[in-house]
């Protein structure tokens, strides 16, 4: 809506600087003008390119579509799409994952790569759309404001699907998750282990802590989403 | 690495091309040039310069602005090919355009 509303502008620009162009060129004879006029043309068409572009992405509303298909798929297949994820950093399963757990212990210290079934953990690890970032980046920084960075960028700048993140520590080794003006239609029913946005935002935490992250809920208030994460190990 | 830094490349392309043509028409003006060519070629040129300067836009501007550099090119050879036929073959001008 907001790219269709600035293509517009580009467009309406492009028509007002042609016609203000020639009319300063053979009606008022008046070559300052024109030049102005000129610069213009040439600003507006390359808004206009920029306007029409859709970022990184051609179509993220079919490509996140999918994703989330495939991650309910596998997820029901092994009914464990109602339970709550773990995030896990880099330093203990390679690469940063998704964790959900038939059953774990906080103090797991080496994750295989896809089943795990070990004495202190059970579950499935799965490579989100977070990892994938993280791979992609070659890493976040130490600490939350990197994490908030890098997410921040990859929800409101490359996927362009959130207005604004924020992300707070509380006392109680919790992290609170504030994501503005979401879009519904990339959750619909989703339970959370398929939310698209607590995909790509645990993993990209828990690595910039290099700690476990344990899922607690999510809430939802108006455009906002409200993600509550707990670090283990603490 | 560099996707996702420079996912800002094209508001800071039309940021800084927009600028670029204010202060460049203002400069002119004030200094009295009277000349449209001359400005409209360094207007491409300053699109060129930002064009090498600021990447890499996503794919799908790039594609687009491939275009642009073309016409622009077009343009700026014309332009070109005006001011060299005008110095060493003013007559031949002259009857062109009459």
């Amino acid at each position: 809506m907001k790219r269709d509303r600035l293509k517009l502008i580009a467009y309406i620009f492009i028509a007002i600087s042609i016609s203000g162009f020639l009319t300063s060129i053979f009606i008022i004879g008046y070559i300052e003008l024109a030049s102005a006029f000129a610069g213009w043309i040439l600003a507006s068409i390359v808004l206009a390119i920029i306007a029409s572009s859709r970022g990184a992405f051609s179509n993220p509303e079919s490509l996140i579509g999918s994703y989330r298909y495939i991650i309910r798929q596998i997820l029901e297949e092994f009914n464990i799409h109602d339970k709550k994820p773990y995030f896990t950093p880099s330093s203990i399963s390679g690469n940063p994952s998704m964790l959900i757990p038939i059953k774990i212990n906080p103090g797991i210290s080496k994750i295989p790569k896809r089943m795990i079934i070990l004495k202190e953990a059970r579950g499935v690890r799965l490579e989100t759309l977070g990892s994938y970032v993280l791979n992609e980046l070659g890493g976040v920084g130490e600490g939350l404001s990197s994490s908030e960075d890098m997410i921040k960028s990859v929800l409101t700048s490359y996927l362009e699907i959130a207005k604004d993140i924020k992300i707070v520590e509380t006392g109680e080794h919790t992290i609170i998750v504030k994501i503005s003006k979401y879009i519904r239609e990339y959750i619909g029913e989703d339970p959370p282990s398929v939310n698209i946005y607590l995909q790509i935002i645990g993993p990209i935490i828990s690595e910039s802590l290099n700690r476990v992250l344990r899922f607690e809920d999510i809430n939802y208030d108006g455009n906002n989403m409200i993600i509550k994460f707990s670090i283990m190990g603490v | 690495m560099s996707s996702i830094n420079t996912l800002r490349s094209k508001e800071i392309f039309i940021i800084i091309y927009s600028i670029s043509i204010a202060l460049t028409n203002t400069i002119l003006i004030f200094l009295g040039e009277i000349r449209l060519d001359v400005y409209i070629s360094l207007y491409i040129l300053e699109y060129y310069i930002y064009r090498a300067l600021i990447t890499p836009l996503p794919k799908r501007v790039n594609r687009y602005l491939r275009l642009m550099d073309i016409g622009l090119f077009i343009i700026f050879s014309i332009i070109v090919a005006y001011r060299v036929i005008q110095i060493i073959a003013p007559e031949l001008l002259g009857r062109w355009l009459l």
